[in-house]
């Protein structure tokens, strides 16, 4: 179970639909508050990354790095080799890589053999487009015309160790994740897959494992607004049998 | 005084904020750093086996290493890999051989690999007393990340201490003299994980 905060000019933010942005407090205290709390790991995304504002990302993720006692994932906007490095040294466990990896492919590979596989997140931002999905970046402000399954298998064979796959039409819905993607994605892939995008209760979050076939959930709003535990959403997975750490 | 030796592995900060808190830590890297003040080495962190080797070939930890029989030393996730004979890993490479095993690839047939996320252990018979281990408890959960395990002999087998299970049984901590290893990350397995880390810090204490 992984709570998800996104960072915008060192505060954590939430939106709907990657819009309306609303302060939703400082990165550390959530992130301790979710360390304390149970959660498993977690993620962070800086959604208005821009050059400027990396140093602040850097000096971020090491105050992060010294209160938390579980792995994290940085990402958003990360560009290059130097951003991945800059990254990992200041204490992210691994960083995930969403439009630079579409712009050029090559940079999952050179971060997986540098940091390992498991260092790597490919982060895929998916919309259904006709009878399909198609991977849009930038925010989720540009499709790229990828189909999103292809685009998985390769960065799978690229050296991506673990796929963070967001619905777009569900993100901040509230209304469930979105099973059927999930479970195409699933289905082709040898890593593990995150759910993101659409949870609004603990039964939907149970329903991300037990029938989406992920191999872990994530979730921003319904944790950030006290809406949901992490607590309640492990005693739900519990009741319905599937394995999670208490 | 604790000190970590940096062999260019990924992410030695989590293991360095996490032993900062127990007690004075130092990051190394090279034998030349080591003290009298220095309790014990550490060998943490992320990263491919052959590569950590030829560094510590290179920076001359490999040999120092192999003499140092007195100070205890604490191997984590390729760190502890490297305690062992052998690894397939990139084509194969020996390690330090200071405890006798190979490490080996994950058969693709247990599932997704790496290894990854949090797991549970066993604690193995007659192991419960040690000091290393105290306040785990078998089925608690540790915070894995690994494509390669390692194989004891008949040999090591006793220096077993957890067992972990994925596809078939593993093992996740040894301990064997002044030697000791865990496959997973204490210091990112929450407060079980920092517990372990204290006991090795107090038993240093007690040396």
């Amino acid at each position: 179970v992984i709570p998800c905060l996104d960072i915008k000019e060192g505060r954590v933010v939430k939106g709907v639909q990657f819009e309306n942005i609303t302060d939703a407090g400082d990165p550390v205290e959530n992130a301790v508050f979710y360390d304390r709390a149970g959660a498993d790991e977690l993620v962070f995304l800086d959604i208005t990354a821009t050059h400027e504002e990396r140093g602040i990302l850097i000096k971020l993720v090491e105050r992060i790095a010294e209160n938390l006692t579980i792995p994290f994932t940085v990402g958003g906007g990360l560009r290059t080799l130097e951003d991945i490095i800059a990254i990992t040294r200041a204490g992210a466990d691994k960083v995930s890589l969403n439009s630079a990896a579409v712009k050029r492919p090559e940079l999952i590979t050179e971060g997986a053999k540098l940091f390992g596989s498991q260092c790597i997140v490919l982060a895929v931002d998916a919309k259904r487009v006709g009878s399909s999905w198609h991977v849009f970046v930038r925010g989720g402000r540009e499709d790229t015309g990828l189909d999103v399954l292809t685009w998985i298998e390769r960065g799978e064979k690229m050296g991506a160790g673990e796929i963070l796959l967001t619905s777009m039409d569900r993100d901040g819905m509230k209304n469930g994740f979105d099973l059927e993607l999930l479970q195409e994605v699933s289905k082709r892939v040898n890593i593990p897959v995150i759910a993101s995008g659409g949870a609004g209760t603990a039964e939907h979050m149970a329903d991300g494992i037990a029938l989406g076939k992920a191999d872990a959930v994530l979730a921003a709003s319904i944790f950030h607004f006290r809406e949901l535990s992490v607590a309640q959403v492990k005693q739900t997975m519990k009741d319905r049998g599937i394995w999670v750490r208490q | 005084m604790i000190a970590l030796i940096d062999f260019g592995a990924g992410n030695l900060k989590s293991a360095e904020h996490a032993f900062s808190q127990l007690g004075s830590t130092r990051v190394i890297e090279r034998p030349g750093e080591i003290t009298g003040d220095t309790k014990a080495l550490v060998l943490p962190g992320d990263g491919s086996f052959r590569s950590a080797y030829e560094r510590l070939v290179e920076t001359g930890f490999s040999d120092y290493l192999k003499n140092e029989n007195l100070r205890p030393l604490l191997g984590i996730c390729v760190g502890y890999q490297l305690l062992f004979d052998f690894s397939e890993e990139d084509g194969g490479s020996p390690g330090l051989s200071l405890i006798a095993g190979n490490v080996k690839k994950f058969p693709r047939s247990v599932g997704k690999i790496p290894h990854m996320g949090w797991n549970q252990v066993a604690i193995k018979e007659n192991k419960k007393s040690s000091p290393l281990i105290q306040g785990v408890q078998d089925d608690d959960f540790f915070y894995f990340v690994h494509s390669f395990y390692s194989e004891l002999t008949p040999s090591s087998q006793s220096a077993e201490l957890l067992s972990c299970d994925y596809g078939f049984p593993f093992c996740a901590a040894v301990e064997m003299k002044n030697i000791s290893g865990f496959q997973f990350h204490p210091e990112k397995s929450h407060d079980l994980g920092r517990k372990l880390l204290k006991n090795f810090v107090e038993e240093v204490k007690a040396c």
